[in-house]
């Protein structure tokens, strides 16, 4: 149902029941956030998405080479414009 | 990058099994960047020692240093872009170099939640391209690496003075109606654009928006309230003038306490957005939710 729907609705339970406009609000209000909550869910990243997440990252270069000394490790360094951690890049 | 060989579970593997990996951000270690001097000289450093032994240097970049910090290899990012290409890299400084395979260096964890001071509200937001499939518009799944196949997210703080603006002082009785201040609804609005190589919200321009409140009930002193609106922005797909915009209708609810007027519960989509321009118009969608 979208938004139109929606207000329509909620103008219709507000004209046919004035007395117990908080009541049918309610109602109304109830299934819009249900519509709204499913959009989310459905939106958010998925695991998919998250695998990079699954690296295990150093906080910057010189944690990265303290690091590498220490355990003998090479460094992997990846430069970029924008934030990786969010996406915007 | 991130979404092709960066969650490559080959890449993964080699990473968290013989390297320590760190990524920085540009922006960070430019003059007036956040990173401390040490770091942009360390910065500096490696791309010089990588231009003196003839390898590639670029600000997107992958570099190999030895543990001893020296430079060894370096990358692209079009082929670092490409997992063959850089698990081939990975796969022979690592041999070179002898190391065996371990444990991660680092654990692996999602990136943490910003934190935000007393009063503040902290939001996530995701965008992401939508597609039809069976009549619905649905996200977009693909192993193309192009922008399609990124969810990008961002992390908004709504300060005191953002919430003074959002909900009314007049108060929340049931029925009541009113505009969000436009520098509130701005400080949302600015965010939402699908993912694009521009990520500079200072580069957006709201053309016309919106934002309608309305209580819808009020019980045990919370109310519920509906947000409807609607914005016109444009918005540039590289960091240059496109003519590029995006068109959207919104819908969403909050929780608030009717005496301290504070969010409890925030959250706002897309009820239908389009990124137009070129002729063309993507689908896609913006979700907030605020951090309970």
């Amino acid at each position: 149902m979208n938004r139109i729907a929606l207000f329509a609705l909620g103008a219709f339970l507000a004209a046919e029941t004035l007395s117990a406009a908080t009541t049918s609000a309610t109602v109304f209000g109830e299934y819009d956030r249900a519509l709204v909550d499913r959009k989310i869910m459905d939106w958010q990243p998925s695991a998919r998405e998250r695998r990079w997440e699954q690296i295990g990252w150093a906080k910057d270069i010189r944690d990265a080479k303290r690091l590498a000394k220490a355990s003998g490790r090479p460094v992997f360094l990846f430069t970029h414009d924008g934030r990786l951690n969010v996406g915007r890049c | 990058m991130r979404a092709v060989s960066l969650s490559n579970p080959k890449v993964i593997t080699a990473l968290n099994q013989f390297y320590v990996p760190v990524y920085l951000t540009n922006e960070d270690y430019r003059d007036g960047g956040s990173a401390p001097a040490e770091e942009k000289a360390e910065l500096l450093r490696i791309h010089r020692e990588a231009s003196a032994k003839s390898l590639s240097v670029g600000t997107v970049h992958a570099f190999i240093l030895a543990p001893d910090g020296s430079v060894r290899d370096s990358m692209h990012t079009v082929q670092v872009a490409k997992p063959d290409q850089l698990l081939a890299m990975l796969d022979r400084n690592a041999r070179a170099l002898n190391v065996s395979a371990g444990q991660p260096i680092i654990a692996p964890k999602p990136p943490a939640i910003p934190s935000c001071a007393p009063g503040e509200v902290q939001l996530h937001l995701t965008s992401r391209y939508l597609e039809r499939r069976a009549g619905s518009l649905v996200p977009v799944v693909s192993d193309s690496g192009d922008w399609s196949s990124l969810a990008s997210e961002d992390w908004i703080t709504l300060t005191t003075g953002d919430l003074n603006l959002m909900i009314p002082k007049s108060g929340l009785a049931v029925g009541k109606t009113w505009q969000v201040d436009p520098a509130a609804s701005a400080r949302l609005f600015l965010h939402f654009y699908p993912p694009t190589e521009n990520w500079d919200i200072e580069k957006n321009r709201i053309r016309e928006s919106e934002l309608t409140g309305r209580a819808e009930s009020v019980e045990r002193g919370i109310a519920k309230v509906l947000f409807s609106g609607r914005l016109k922005m444009d918005h540039w797909f590289y960091h240059k003038p496109d003519g590029r915009f995006v068109e959207a209708d919104v819908a969403g609810y909050a929780d608030v306490d009717v005496k301290t007027r504070r969010l409890i519960r925030f959250r706002l989509i897309t009820e239908s957005a389009d990124y137009k321009g070129d002729n063309r118009s993507m689908p896609f969608g913006v979700a907030i939710r605020s951090i309970d």
